[in-house]
């Protein structure tokens, strides 16, 4: 039923939703990638070993720093290339926010471009409000 | 083996129109015994996954309504953030437990949603409501067979307080909320059903990330769990989609509903048990 899409009248932001879906495209594939490779290099590196006991995990905690994925990348370590590409996910979406600030900035669109930037600052909060 | 369960639930949650989150937290917990937390992180690392893939094909249609999108996700942002700081607090029994009511929610819900064909009832609108709605453009209008539908959503006050309530539910419990997102575009504020259920996904991925963001940063984020369950949920929800456009669903929908109810059941008892 897409068919009629592009003559759609009052869709003339049709290429706001594009550029969207391009964003989400781009940014899922990438991490995809990413995660696979990681996965790829964890089986190579810890494949042998036994599987890890899940039921372990409980109030384990896990943090992730930025600096321990960078190091983990030198040493071409599986798990810090699943992290990234995890990392990268989560960002998909965030960036699909700052491309909808974009098309609604160009579009003049000033409500719009401000109710999006809160959206961002809430989602960037989220991401700092590191609790303890 | 957990990628196996995964794709299976990719596979289930694209047929029945359930997020894959609603089925995986479950599996995880009941039969792999990971605990509450880390299973809803990396629920909602597949759940953005999923969104964002089904996203790039809706956004190319004619429903998604990005500005009503965007202006709720103002709410479910809030809400999952709130959500997901609450399950940090929350011990995992009580988790389970409103876990529970979710699923038994949900297989009402899904049982209902086909025999859904009513014409969007059109309740009078408070004023400021509806000026409100208009100085936000948040109108729209698609072809469907050719006809020009247009539509104007209804109660925005209404409609963004349980968005908040949505978010809060998927930062909580690892899920997309979907259904619960379309209940609120679809019944509260009137929207027809295809805007409701595309403009939903569009705003879960944002959601979802909202939330595991808080997760990452409390450590809830277990690589080598989230790996398997994002490829096999992604996997599973690519065949599943497939599948959908060439199968009869209704039998195995009923059948798969009554699976949920159970889970909700048996996630209910592992919460009254956790407790004592």
């Amino acid at each position: 039923m897409n068919t009629n899409s592009i003559s759609n009248p009052i869709s003339n932001g049709r290429q706001t939703e594009i550029l969207l879906a391009k964003v989400l495209l781009f940014g899922l594939k990438i991490s995809l990638f990413i995660v696979t490779v990681g996965g790829f290099l964890f089986l190579k590196q810890h494949g042998a070993e036994e599987p890890p006991a899940y039921a372990m995990l409980i109030g384990q905690i896990n943090p992730i720093k930025i600096s321990t994925i960078l190091d983990g990348l030198r040493q071409g370590d599986g798990i810090a290339f699943i992290e990234l590409g995890l990392f990268l996910l989560v960002a998909t979406p965030v960036m699909r926010v700052g491309a909808s600030i974009y098309a609604f900035a160009i579009r003049k669109d000033a409500t719009y471009a401000l109710i999006a930037s809160t959206v961002l600052v809430i989602l960037i909060a989220g991401l700092f409000s590191t609790p303890r | 083996m957990i990628a196996f369960c995964s794709l299976f639930a990719g596979v289930f949650g694209a047929l029945t129109g359930l997020g894959g989150g609603m089925i995986i937290v479950p599996i995880l917990v009941l039969y792999f015994g990971i605990d509450v937390h880390h299973a809803a992180g990396a629920a909602l690392i597949a759940v953005i996954a999923a969104s964002c893939a089904a996203s790039i094909e809706f956004l190319k249609g004619p429903y998604t309504n990005i500005r009503i999108g965007v202006l709720l996700e103002v709410a479910t942002t809030l809400g999952a953030i709130f959500g997901a700081h609450l399950a940090s607090i929350l011990n995992q029994s009580l988790i389970a437990v409103l876990f529970g009511i979710a699923l038994i929610y949900a297989s009402h819900t899904n049982l209902d949603a086909k025999t859904d064909n009513r014409k969007a009832s059109s309740q009078p609108d408070y004023p400021f409501q509806e000026r409100l709605a208009q100085n936000l453009k948040l109108a729209g209008n698609y072809l469907d067979q050719g006809k020009s539908v247009s539509y104007s959503p209804n109660h925005l006050f209404g409609g963004f307080s349980l968005m908040a309530l949505a978010g809060t539910a998927s930062g909580l419990l690892g899920i997309g909320s979907g259904a619960f997102k379309v209940f609120a575009l679809d019944r509260v504020m009137n929207l027809p059903f295809k805007v409701s259920t595309t403009t939903s996904n569009f705003m879960i991925g944002v959601t979802a990330a909202a939330g595991s963001a808080t997760y990452f940063s409390k450590g809830y984020i277990e690589p080598t769990l989230a790996l398997p369950v994002l490829l096999g949920v992604t996997c599973g929800g690519y065949i599943g989609a497939r599948l959908l456009a060439r199968m009869k669903v209704k039998a195995l929908r009923v059948l798969f509903t009554v699976g949920v109810f159970v889970t909700g059941i048996q996630m209910l008892m592992k919460g009254f048990a956790g407790a004592q």
